[in-house]
């Protein structure tokens, strides 16, 4: 059974889209100070500010706003970033200080995370995916007074873009439908500039520039490593994956495939890249976070192209600005169900887990103990789009077990998932007869999911479950917008 | 047997994980991976996780040399379990008689000495020696000679091992190779001593099991020659020996393409 059929899914739904939003204030746009700025906007209680995550933990904006909130305001407000890091010290304050309502994010960890975690927001946290977030912002659901939005270089007029300057961070796909929809953008820029000949950010809807010292640390935008694992395990579970895509039916001339940006994500990569060098394939394009890893097949012509919606390293910067092969895209192009995206074209996906089910639900949202520790990001959209969806993971990770018998946070439903790779054995959805076809017939070490369960409870013991307390602290918000999961405080004792 | 994975015998998590990289043994190690005061720990560790363990044939111990104070306690201990057998190390024709009129166990002995090179054949003969491993670091230690990377001063021994062990019926494991990041060179070194006739080879590091499986295994190739070979062998029945693609097929050639044929239908077809 192909997993095709699932995208006629959202043609059967109404399509809502609000009207873009032309900035209002046409003149004298550049505020060379946060009072001044703030002199404009008219704060109102319960106002909504967004953020884009581009600089991830290098990132000082959403601290340079609210710290400002803190000390000049006594406004509760509500904030939707599309990521929130450790390095976001100034949010938690406001949080803990009782003054954050509502936040919509895809992806969040740190303090903020523990201080949502007991229950401090007055509202919830809402937890979105990537395009999700962008079909959200276009449909109204999440309705954004001002966007901040933080650029490497700008102009007066408010064109601006991610990859020039001292800061560049790479292109800013997930603040473009912020840009679109919000009812007032600030762009936030420490190097501003006569003329921005390369726009992401275009000035008619700009209200406002706001100059600062600094809009962040690129080196921060690191994710975790950029470099494939040693770890035997790793390898072992990337070894695994390159038989089960070489299998598949999908390895081709024209293969596209994303993978995240870690150890074991990479070492897939590499295993992909073999396959593509032993068969004299080319590959058509590979998508996402996009490390330098990445932009070595391009440049050694591997793949034609890349479909970056946001950079990993600073490699992946430099490429996005002179290769014109590397294509940047916005989060609603990248996975928005009605924006024709991206994903609907991959072939295939490599994503990880931090639980997986016997349903072949995913949580990488909470760990074992239901503490907020990651997000969505992009995994629901790709896993929906993808032709097949790989997760890989180690069965076991320290003494808890990684599939079970429910997870403690469905972030992606099980119906996208259709290979789960561990070091001790493939488990594919037996919703994928196809695939169990061709596996079997290749001799690949398939066990059911039910298999894998057990041994990793030989192995480790069957967890107890975690003690939820009755209060929601948020929801987890399906690409579609439906709510699929709740997430509750836990029981403190 | 083509890959056999040392595990040191006191790392609880690579003892859990021993078996996840398909080597088809795994060489649990007791003697030169444990600190002197780490013996007990480790004893005690492995005979816990031999416990619980569903793949005892699969299990070889290293325990270490019968004239140490561990000896006894090690022999002790392995003798609830029946493990596919024992390695022992620094072997000579006195040690083995030491160990083989005490126990009864299958033996894997490692050949590392320059006296357990010139009385080899006479080691490897006795009954209870299912499979021989070179250690080339302790032999040219003892040699007084640097190991280098074409192991040309391991040459004789390699090849006195695979001889005597093929002769009598017995599995001629190689040396490790320490280089562990070295893929290109671990599968250089498995291809030489494969073709020097050794069955296996010792792994050191995870990483290097699936090169040395991919190395040892019969390839596919030579699993399509001895389909070929049979079936000429069916066309020219009334010959004792015939020319496939110039070359002589006669009853030698025959029975190795049985044999690779046997081999390739398992893994093959």
């Amino acid at each position: 059974m192909s997993k095709n059929f699932k995208h006629d899914e959202f043609k059967n739904m109404k399509h809502k889209c609000i009207d873009k939003v032309i900035a209002k204030n046409t003149k004298d746009k550049v505020c060379n100070s946060i009072d001044t700025l703030f002199g404009q906007l008219n704060i109102q209680d319960g106002f909504t500010f967004s953020f884009h995550h581009h600089l991830r933990n290098g990132d000082h904006v959403v601290n340079l706003i609210c710290d400002k909130i803190l000390n000049d305001y006594d406004t509760i407000v509500n904030v939707a970033a599309t990521s929130i890091f450790p390095a976001h010290t100034k949010l938690n304050e406001l949080v803990e200080s009782k003054r954050v309502k509502n936040i919509y994010t895809n992806y969040i960890n740190g303090p903020v995370a523990k201080s949502v975690d007991k229950g401090l927001l007055n509202g919830y946290i809402y937890m979105h995916t990537h395009g999700g977030r962008a079909r959200a912002i276009e449909a109204g659901e999440i309705s954004i007074d001002v966007a901040f939005i933080a650029a490497s270089e700008a102009d007066c007029l408010g064109n601006a873009n991610g990859i020039n300057g001292k800061s560049a961070c790479g292109p800013l796909g997930y603040a473009i439908a912020d840009m679109y929809y919000a009812k007032t953008v600030v762009l936030v820029c420490d190097n501003i500039v006569d003329n921005v000949d390369y726009k992401e950010i275009y000035g008619e809807y700009v209200d406002y520039v706001l100059e600062v010292d600094s809009i962040g640390d690129p080196s921060g935008i690191v994710s975790g490593t950029t470099q494939i694992t040693k770890n035997p395990v790793g390898l072992k579970i990337a070894r695994d994956a390159k038989k089960v895509i070489k299998h598949s039916g999908l390895l081709k001339e024209g293969i596209s495939f994303q993978t995240g940006a870690g150890g074991v994500s990479l070492a897939v990569a590499d295993q992909i890249k073999k396959l593509l060098v032993e068969n004299n394939f080319r590959g058509s394009f590979a998508s996402g976070g996009i490390t330098s890893y990445f932009v070595e097949m391009l440049e050694s012509s591997l793949i034609e192209s890349i479909w970056d919606v946001q950079s990993f390293d600073l490699k992946a910067i430099e490429s996005a600005k002179n290769n014109s092969n590397h294509k940047i895209m916005s989060a609603s192009k990248y996975g928005n169900p009605y924006d024709n995206p991206v994903v609907n074209d991959l072939d295939i996906v490599v994503l990880g887990a931090t639980e997986v089910d016997i349903n072949f639900n995913v949580n990488v949202i909470t760990d074992s103990s239901n503490n907020l520790m990651g997000g969505s990001g992009g995994h629901s959209d790709t896993a929906y789009g993808a032709k097949m969806t790989i997760i890989t993971t180690p069965l076991i990770k320290g003494r808890l077990p990684v599939i079970k018998d429910s997870v403690t946070t469905v972030t992606t439903p099980g119906q996208s998932i259709d290979v789960v790779i561990t070091e001790r054995g493939i488990a594919v959805n037996p919703l994928r007869e196809d695939l169990i076809e061709k596996f079997t017939k290749n001799k690949l070490p398939i066990k059911t999911i039910e298999e894998l369960r057990d041994e990793a409870y030989k192995l480790c013991g069957v967890p107890c479950d975690v003690c939820k307390s009755d209060k929601i602290i948020g929801y987890v918000i399906y690409r579609d917008g439906r709510v699929i999961d709740t997430l509750y405080k836990t029981y403190e004792n | 047997m083509k890959s056999l994975l040392f595990v040191p015998g006191n790392n609880p998590s690579m003892l859990q994980n021993g078996f996840v990289f398909e080597s088809d043994y795994i060489i649990i190690d007791l003697e030169d991976a444990v600190t002197v005061n780490e013996k007990d720990s480790a004893r005690f560790l492995v005979e816990q996780f031999l416990l619980i363990c569903d793949k005892l044939d699969k299990i070889i111990v290293r325990v270490n040399g019968v004239d140490t104070p561990f000896f006894e306690l090690d022999m002790q201990m392995l003798q609830k379990f029946s493990i596919a057998g024992i390695m022992l190390p620094k072997i000579d024709l006195n040690v083995l008689a030491k160990f083989t009129s005490r126990f009864e166990q299958d033996l894997y002995p490692i050949i590392e000495s320059c006296l357990a090179v010139i009385e080899m054949p006479e080691i490897i003969k006795h009954e209870q020696i299912k499979g021989v491993l070179l250690g080339a670091e302790d032999l040219t230690s003892d040699l007084e000679v640097s190991r280098t990377r074409n192991s040309m001063e391991i040459l004789y021994p390699r090849q006195l091992l695979a001889y005597s062990a093929k002769a009598y019926g017995k599995i001629a494991i190689d040396t490790p190779t320490t280089a562990v990041n070295d893929d290109q060179y671990l599968r250089e070194d498995c291809e030489f001593a494969k073709c020097l006739g050794f069955k296996a080879k010792a792994c050191i590091h995870p990483n290097q099991v699936h090169i040395v499986n991919d190395v040892f295994a019969l390839s596919l190739d030579e699993f399509l020659w001895a389909k070929r070979v049979l079936e000429a062998v069916k066309q020219n029945q009334s010959k004792g020996a015939f020319s496939l693609d110039g070359a002589m097929i006669d009853e030698p050639i025959i029975k190795k393409a049985q044999r690779f044929y046997d081999e390739g239908m398992k893994l093959y077809e």
